[in-house]
């Protein structure tokens, strides 16, 4: 079953395309990485994803349903973790707190919050490794244990597809992979569907099933090796792009600037 | 101390301080979570328009300016919803705006003796049973459906954008929030009046933050502030015939101060 469907998606903000006719499917408890260039318009497409943007033309399907549907009738279907964790780093909630939050949609307006949603948040953080961290004034956490009590805040609703926007961009490199691995290891557990937007085109490819090229147009959809070995890349970031190979992991690249056109 | 309580005009300040500090203690933690604190001065000088309006149309000011102001919190609201102007920026214009037209009206009304002077600063010593029925019915309502949204409107204070996917119906709850602001706001203005309003519905929270790291409890020291600086402010004005807006104004500036002191030197709470 297709969990993600887009077909000839164009978003126009401020008169600028920012995404030309995209087409893109996600079968359920694949993992996406959408890979580009910063402007290329990734976090465009998260939030049209996310039913926050209007596209002028094409259209969007979360397991056959329009964006904003999903969101309105369906909580629970989308799990969502911002590049930006939050706004306010001083904000007086607990780590315990803030995985309650992804619940309060759930349990709907005028109702408390039970003692049954509390032990799922903490099995929710459990299940990210940060159990030991519950009471933890959440401003008080490193940018990556930020980004796990998120993916635990996401993952109390049960949900079928989990969209990440740059989410390691305020993680340390050593536990940048730390965090992939996790991302990994929930995708099989919990049989979820992964969309992973990322500038990372180092290790983002490595821990997914499928690679997407996004710089205004689409450029490819297909395996990691694949896409890692083609020109696709070259084109999307309009400059040469080299990898050097860990068996079949690419694990560093180096870029060689010179504008192609 | 006890032959105070036996006047009839202290009963009633002390109810009407009670309640008014409960109700702005409450509503001051979200001002302040959601950096709101401006708000507090353009809405309160929104109601100053509502207050011309209301003599210059000769009705209660009080209905006038209830509906004035709750016009004017939608319209900030709808202008950050829309995204084209920066909130603080909207404020700024309506809070000068307001102003002028309210004192427009009071020249046109020609009608120079009316008791503005109480509208700026308040006078809770002579607030009438109606007042404080008043204050009762609207702080009543206004705990109510704040207790009631409290868990969605910590999350869009939180994270609006996220509550929102959440299916957490956060524009809504933003106006919502907006016209509890402006009730309380108006109905505050007889205590403490407009020029002082805003400062109960910032002080508190900010004061409260101090003490805790954690939303829980920095909600009843919010409260807690609030009721101490309105019983406080009352028996200090009039122990030492004071100014009573003021002084529990100043009183709540004090306590605030002794909480950053207590921030930086002070245990940390953690609930």
């Amino acid at each position: 079953m297709k969990v993600l469907e887009i077909n000839n998606l164009t978003v126009v903000r401020d008169g600028t395309v920012i995404l030309d006719n995209i087409n893109l499917e996600l079968e359920e408890g694949q993992s996406l990485a959408v890979i580009g260039p910063n402007g290329g318009g990734k976090t465009t497409l998260v939030k049209t994803i996310l039913g926050l943007l209007q596209p002028q033309a094409g259209s969007i399907r979360i397991m056959g349903l329009p964006p904003e549907s999903v969101i309105r009738k369906r909580p629970g279907t989308i799990g969502y973790v911002a590049q930006r964790a939050f706004y306010d780093p001083d904000f007086p909630v607990s780590a315990l707190d803030v995985v309650m939050m992804g619940k309060y949609g759930k349990i709907g307006l005028l109702r408390p919050v039970g003692r049954k949603d509390r032990e799922e948040a903490l099995s929710c953080l459990e299940t990210v490794g940060m159990a030991n961290f519950a009471f933890r004034p959440i401003g008080q956490l490193s940018g990556g244990q930020q980004q796990r009590i998120m993916i635990a805040r996401s993952l109390i609703i049960h949900p079928r597809m989990l969209i990440l926007d740059e989410p390691t961009s305020g993680v340390d490199a050593g536990s940048q992979e730390n965090f992939y691995r996790l991302l990994r290891n929930l995708q099989s557990a919990l049989s979820l569907s992964i969309i992973q937007v990322s500038h990372d085109i180092a290790l983002v490819p490595s821990y997914s099933d499928q690679v997407a090229c996004l710089n205004k147009q689409l450029f490819l959809h297909g395996k990691p090796d694949d896409v890692m070995h083609s020109d696709i890349l070259k084109q999307a970031y309009g400059c040469q792009v080299e990898f050097l190979f860990h068996g079949t992991m690419p694990h560093r690249t180096v870029e060689e600037h010179r504008e192609t056109s | 101390m006890i032959e105070l309580l036996s006047y009839q005009f202290m009963q009633r300040a002390l109810a009407a301080g009670i309640i008014i500090s409960l109700v702005c203690g409450i509503l001051s933690f979200f001002v302040v979570l959601r950096r709101l604190s401006f708000i507090g001065v353009g809405l309160s000088h929104a109601a100053f328009g509502g207050v011309a309006l209301g003599f210059f149309l000769g009705v209660e000011p009080t209905w006038t300016a209830i509906g004035f102001c709750v016009a004017i919190a939608l319209l900030i609201g709808m202008i950050k919803h829309k995204g084209k102007i920066q909130e603080d920026t909207a404020i700024g214009i309506f809070f000068a705006a307001n102003m002028a037209f309210g004192i427009m009206l009071i020249g046109l009304s020609h009608r120079y003796n009316v008791d503005l002077f109480g509208y700026l600063f308040g006078n809770i010593l002579a607030i009438t049973a109606y007042d404080l029925k008043m204050i009762t019915v609207v702080g009543s309502l206004v705990l109510v459906i704040t207790a009631l949204f409290f868990k969605e409107l910590l999350f869009c204070s939180f994270d609006e954008e996220m509550a929102g996917i959440c299916s957490i119906p956060a524009v809504p709850l933003n106006y919502l929030f907006m016209v509890l602001l402006s009730l309380v706001i108006v109905v505050s203005i007889k205590v403490v009046g407009i020029v002082l309003v805003s400062a109960l519905l910032v002080i508190p929270a900010a004061a409260g933050r101090q003490f805790s790291s954690n939303y829980r409890g920095m909600l009843l020291a919010s409260v807690l502030v609030g009721l101490l600086s309105a019983l406080g402010g009352l028996f200090l004005s009039y122990r030492f015939d004071l100014p009573s807006g003021s002084t529990i104004v100043l009183l709540a500036t004090f306590i605030f101060g002794l909480s950053f002191l207590w921030r930086l030197w002070g245990p940390t709470l953690y609930t």
